[in-house]
Parts: C-alpha cells; structure tokens; sequence
C-alpha cells in the first residue's frame, strides 16, 4: 500500500504549521488504511507481516512448498486542491482519501484474485463450472477440494465465499438447501467427515518424533 | 560554522567518555600509536593516554574538562602533572627506566595566565633536572586540530545536518534512536561513496568517532550509560561494515574499533559503579516507574551480563564479576519478555546463569521465552502478542497500556501472529541441552508459527541497521520434527555461516545482538553456544 506525498515543487518560504500537518497527515492516512480496509474486507482479512528492510525473500506454504515472494507497488494518486478553495475543509479532505481508498481497494483486490488464481492454476485445483449457474452441488464440489480447519469442538471453519452482487439472492438460497435438503445435508456431512479425518491426520503430524 | 561546531561540543565535553575517544583518535589519525587509554584506576599515574609519536618518541598525555584553570585549581592538580612528568611509562612497548616521554597536558578549556606563567617556570628547572618538559593543549589548539582533521567530514547537507543537530538536541535520558543514529553515521562515513581511496576511508572512520562522541554526549551528560554502550557499540559496528565492504587492511581500522569498544568498556564501568551497593533501580516518577522497571531491569540485565562474557571471551576476569552476580540474583525475578527485542538479553542470562553452575535455572528462563513466542504469537492468543525485534522498546510498551498508537507509528498495523525471528534459535538451543521432553510438550504449539530469519546482502550489511539489499525467509519447523534430526541439526558447527569480522570477535558477537536484536539468527546464537561452551 502507498498513500505518497509527491514532493510540492514550490519552495517554502512562508509559514507551514509543520505539527498541525504532521497530525493531520497521519490522521488522513490512517482513515486512508481503515476506509481501504472497508471497501476490501477480503484484503483487510490477510495479515500483514511487515519487512522492515531489504527486498522481498520467501515463504513455506501449507504442502511444503517454498514460494518466492516478489513485492508489488501499489499507488493511487491523490490530486490535492493546487490552490486552496474557500471551501476545502476537513470533510473534503475526508471525501478525497474516500475517492482514494476506493481505489486503492479495487486495485488491492484485483491483485488479490490474480495472485489466488494463479496459485489455484499452479496446483490444479481449479474448478470449471462450464457456464453453468452457482449451485449447492456446485459448492459442494469446490468444498471437496480445498483444506479445511476445525475448531477445538471439531466445528468446521468454513471458508469465504467471493460471487458477484447480483447472485447473492441465488447463493443465499443455494445455500439454504445444503442446510435442508437431505440429499445435500449427507453428501456435506460425508464431504466434512473426510475434511475432518484429513485435519486431524494434519495436526497428529505437529509433534516431535525419534 | 565547523569550528563553533567542534568549540561547542568540546567546551560541553566531559574527560571521561566526552573528549578523550575523540582526542586518542586525533593522535591515531595523526600518525601516533595509540598505546592505552586509561581505565582511570589508581595505576593511572597521571596518564590518560599513552602513544608513540611518529618520530619514536613516548608520549603520555594528562586530560581534563575544566573551562578555566586558576592557580588555586592547577595546585589541586599538582599531584597528577607530578606523576606525568615524573613517573616514567609503564608499558611493555616502552623501556620504562627512562624518563624520555614527552608530557602533555590537555584541557578543554583554558589556562589563567598565572598557570602558564608557573608552568614556564616549572619547565625551566625541569629542563636543568634532566625531567620531560610539560607541553599544554588547550581548547584553541584542539578546534584547529579537529577542525584540521574532521572539519570537512560534517554533514553538509542540509538534510544531514539537521539529523545530527536533532540526535544532538535528544533528551538524553532517552533510548538512543538506532535507525537514526546508523543513517547518521553512514553519512559521515560516505558509507556509499563509489571506489573511495582507502586513505580518504580511514579519515572517514576517524571522523566518524568524533562526531559518535558529539552525538553521543547528551546521553553521557545524563549518566545514561545503556545509550551510550549501544552508541558506541554501533559505531564499531559500522566501522566494522565500511572496513569489510572496502576490503580495509586491519591495520587503517583496527585502531578506531578498539577505540569504539574502549568507549564502551568506559561506560559500562561508569554504570557498574553507579550501580554499586544499589538494590533498587527505580528512576524518575515513582507514580509510573513501576509500569516500566521490568523493561528496564531487563535491559540492564542483558547488558550486565554480556559485558561479563565479554570479559569471559577475552580470558580477562571482570572487576565486577561480584556486582554483576549480585545485580543478577537481585534482579532476575524482574525479567520481563515485552517482544522479540529482549531475547539476546534472556540469552545472556542463561548463558550467565549456566556459566555460574545454574543450568536447570538457565534452561527454564529460554524454555520460559520458547513458551511465550509459541503461545502468544499462536492462533489462538486473541490478546497482545510479542512484536518483532525490529521495534524499539518504548515503541513497544506502548501496545500495553492503553495510550494510543492510531497513526503515530507502524506498531499498531503490523501482525505478529504467526512468525517469530527467535523461534528457531531457541528450539535449537534447547536441543543441544537434550531438552527434549519439554520440546515435545510444546511441539504443537511451536509448529503453528513460521521460523522467520532476514538474510542481510552483501554480507557486510549484517553490520548495519538496515541492510537494503537482503531478504526474508519464512519456514514452517518441521510437521512432524524428528528428535534426532533436531539434535543434529542445532549441533551442527557454525562458524561458516558467521560474518568473518564477527566469527574473529565473539567477544563482541554477544554486545553486538543485544544492540542489533534483529540480527540474531540460529547461526550467530549456535556460534555463541559453540565458543561459550569452549572457554
């Protein structure tokens, strides 16, 4: 993420209330953070491990496999009022930071669903609906393929679901019958049983053998 | 400007630790051999500092900070000036039955014209009698000489300037702000200057001491001795990155480092005889020194017991051994893990504790910390969780009360859950101790959270605060781990994978991560184990 100040040519010569806009800047860029976090709650989700010096390294993922990271810069530009207008007020400086988290939170996103899809593509677990419409079965099948965790009480911690707005009516409902629908209640419970076994071999690995 | 720079910080110097690191790496600069700088103990004989001048001659030069010196001021010192001129040089490289040296006399300020007319007379009859003649350096000549010297090694640029008048304004009773303080020195360094001539890099280094000493000397006027150690140790640290990355030969640097590491030992004898007969370190208002002294004693704690291998390392016995093992008793139960940060202090009291016949008590303060890491950094901790070395400890005790952070610092946006920079080092640790039930107790817990180590690049740059080339490695410890493989593992021999500057000084190894906490890496800690277990 990056809210940059680009460097006012003009040079200094009058008073500039250095503290005032120290605090100021730092508020901005704080409700900058907060209001990003809003418009992308699937980002806001990741944490955040910051490095503090060098550039990018690697990581283990889940299966073992080290992964190179490659950081990307992320920039949105901020066009502040050249000349201050008689009406240029805190709440349109809100208003400006809003326009620029907005932004921001598309292009975090998109970067978000690339780097998830080519990572599904690497591994081969994506899944073709072949243009048919979202289903519980068609669920079903995607839960089948990916990792699942469970909480101490052995109850799943089921994973997020991202559809366009306009089917959310359609996924409510689809939804609801793997709920009610016997059919589906057994094929979830057989599919949950098998995530199960498979979480618990997983975490029967985390000790200390000869 | 650059002499009311240099007047400045000189007429503000104290002798000990204020001028006399600056004054002995003139000499140096100017072709002495810089044979000892006094620990100021009754062997001092009036001689703060003894070197061979270019042409072969002894000299012992007598230091003080005192702005004018009266009659009545220069009698009080009569005693010193006789032992100068009088007692030969007790050192092997000189022949110490003659009286050859040359004598001299340094203030930081000024002499009446009465002292100079009495020492006039003194060397006249000194002269007849066949004794050294006392030579005066006073404030003037000691501007000219920096000035000569160091002058254009000021930070010129406006940016840089104002950095080192900031760092000079800090309050001294602060923590020394690291990040700054290296920025600072590596500007004065030309630390990124193009295929510099190796002359013009030794002047730099030189330079480069004067202006720690300016920086550092509010931190010295508060007594502020931990601030000071850490300066000065950075300061070695960073002549130690521009000698490797130069290639320096040892002999255009060597000087300067010893002179760091000098500055240091003076501070940290400062501190421990402060600290003597003292059995409370409550500082300052009583009202909130109570949510801050496990910090601090965790702080003094680490140092203290560092300087105590540092002396260890060196076959040297400490003259404090008995102060520092009495603080440690004292003072233990104060121990406090507030974040990454504080790991190479509990390292230091195990290794100490372990190095007095205590191994159970020294495996159960690192098992104690393993524990924390693997806890509170976990996934199921939804409370505070330990920061990562990077952040510097006021920075840190701020996440516990309940001050607010929003947008004063990057603190409050980072998440620790599930990395730990120390996690491995420890685990390791505690396998060569054989420690395997309780590793296998807290196995689960550890597997949850991603060993996570910073690979400086170049390898120089480990010397650095930042190194803005290298790069950050996570690893899962192994799902399941084998014992055997573990034990094999942390037993594994180190020393190529340590810095060559540090593998050659493990007696600065220690001082070096307490000050760099986020350098410390399974390698450097193994390294220690190695040669700590070896002495």
């Amino acid at each position: 993420m990056s809210l940059r100040r680009r460097e006012i040519l003009v040079k200094k010569m009058l008073p500039d209330f250095p503290k005032l806009r120290i605090e100021l800047n730092r508020k901005l860029r704080s409700d900058f953070e907060k209001q990003t976090h809003i418009r992308a709650p699937l980002v806001a989700e990741i944490k955040v491990v910051a490095q503090h010096e060098g550039k990018g390294g690697s990581y283990e993922a889940e299966d073992g496999q080290v992964k190179r990271i490659e950081p990307q810069h992320v920039r949105v530009p901020v066009e502040a009022p050249v000349v201050s207008e008689p009406s240029f007020m805190y709440e349109e400086a809100l208003k400006m930071i809003h326009k620029a988290a907005e932004e921001m939170a598309r292009k975090q996103t998109k970067i978000l669903f690339e780097t998830v899809h080519a990572a599904v593509e690497e591994v081969g677990n994506s899944l073709d609906a072949e243009g048919q419409p979202i289903s519980a079965e068609l669920i079903l099948k995607m839960w089948e393929k990916i990792h699942f965790d469970f909480d101490k009480l052995g109850k799943p911690k089921m994973p997020t679901l991202v559809f366009n707005p306009i089917q959310s009516e359609r996924v409510k409902k689809e939804l609801e019958r793997i709920h009610t629908e016997p059919q589906l209640i057994k094929r979830r419970k057989e599919i949950m049983n098998v995530k199960l076994v498979d979480f618990y071999d997983r975490e029967s690995r985390r000790k200390l053998v000869d | 400007m650059i002499e009311r720079v240099v007047e400045n910080w000189l007429t503000n110097a104290g002798e000990r630790g204020g001028y006399e690191i600056a004054f002995a790496q003139l000499l140096s600069f100017q072709g002495h051999r810089v044979l000892h700088k006094s620990s100021h103990g009754p062997m001092e004989q009036g001689k703060d500092i003894i070197t061979i001048a270019p042409d072969g001659v002894p000299c012992a030069y007598q230091l003080k900070a005192e702005h004018d010196i009266s009659l009545t001021k220069w009698r009080k010192l009569k005693d010193e000036i006789d032992e100068l001129i009088e007692i030969p040089i007790q050192h092997p490289a000189v022949s110490n039955d003659l009286l050859n040296h040359r004598a001299y006399f340094v203030n930081n300020g000024y002499l009446k014209d009465t002292v100079r007319r009495l020492i006039q007379d003194r060397n006249r009859v000194a002269k007849q009698r066949g004794l050294p003649e006392l030579n005066v350096i006073q404030l003037g000549d000691l501007v000219k000489d920096f000035v000569e010297v160091h002058g254009r090694f000021l930070p010129t640029e406006p940016r840089d300037f104002k950095r080192f008048l900031e760092l000079y304004a800090r309050n001294g009773y602060e923590l020394l702000p690291a990040g700054e303080f290296s920025v600072f020195l590596l500007s004065i360094l030309h630390f990124y200057e193009k295929q510099p001539k190796k002359s013009e890099v030794t002047r730099a280094i030189a330079s480069t001491l004067i202006f720690a000493s300016y920086v550092l000397s509010p931190y010295q006027e508060s007594q502020n001795s931990l601030a000071v150690i850490a300066g000065w140790i950075m300061t070695a640290a960073h002549v130690l990155a521009l000698a490797s990355k130069v290639r320096l030969p040892r002999k255009m640097w060597k000087t300067s480092f010893d002179l760091c590491m000098n500055g240091a030992d003076e501070a940290f004898k400062h501190l421990l005889v402060g600290l003597k007969g003292q059995a409370d370190f409550r500082q300052g208002d009583p009202l909130t020194d109570g949510l801050i002294y496990r910090a601090r004693a965790t702080l003094l704690l680490g140092y203290m017991t560092a300087y105590e291998h540092y002396h260890h390392l060196r076959n040297e016995q400490s003259e404090f051994h008995e102060e520092i093992s009495a603080l440690v008793e004292q003072q233990k139960k104060y121990l406090l893990f507030s974040s990454e940060a504080a790991t190479p202090a509990f390292l230091s009291v195990a290794w100490y504790l372990e190095r007095h016949n205590k191994q159970l008590e020294a495996e159960g303060i690192v098992l104690s910390i393993t524990e924390a890491i693997a806890k509170l950094n976990g996934p199921d901790n939804k409370g505070v969780r330990l920061a990562d070395p990077y952040h510097p400890l006021d920075e840190v005790l701020r996440m516990y009360f309940p001050l607010g952070q929003d947008g004063l610092n990057d603190i409050d946006q980072e998440d620790f859950e599930g990395h730990s920079y120390s996690l491995q080092s420890l685990t390791e640790w505690l396998a060569r101790r054989l420690r395997r039930q309780s590793l296998a107790r807290l196995w689960e817990d550890i597997t949850h959270v991603c060993y996570s180590e910073f690979v400086p690049d170049p390898r120089w740059s480990t010397y650095l605060w930042y190194s803005p080339k290298g790069e950050l490695h996570h690893r899962f410890p192994a799902r399941p781990e084998s014992w055997s493989e573990l034990v094999k593992r942390s037993k594994a021999a180190r020393s190529a994978h340590v810095p060559s500057m540090l593998r050659e000084r493990p007696d600065f190894l220690l001082l070096f991560l307490l000050v760099y906490p986020h350098r410390l890496n399974p390698n450097l800690v193994g390294f220690l184990d190695e040669v700590l277990a070896g002495t």
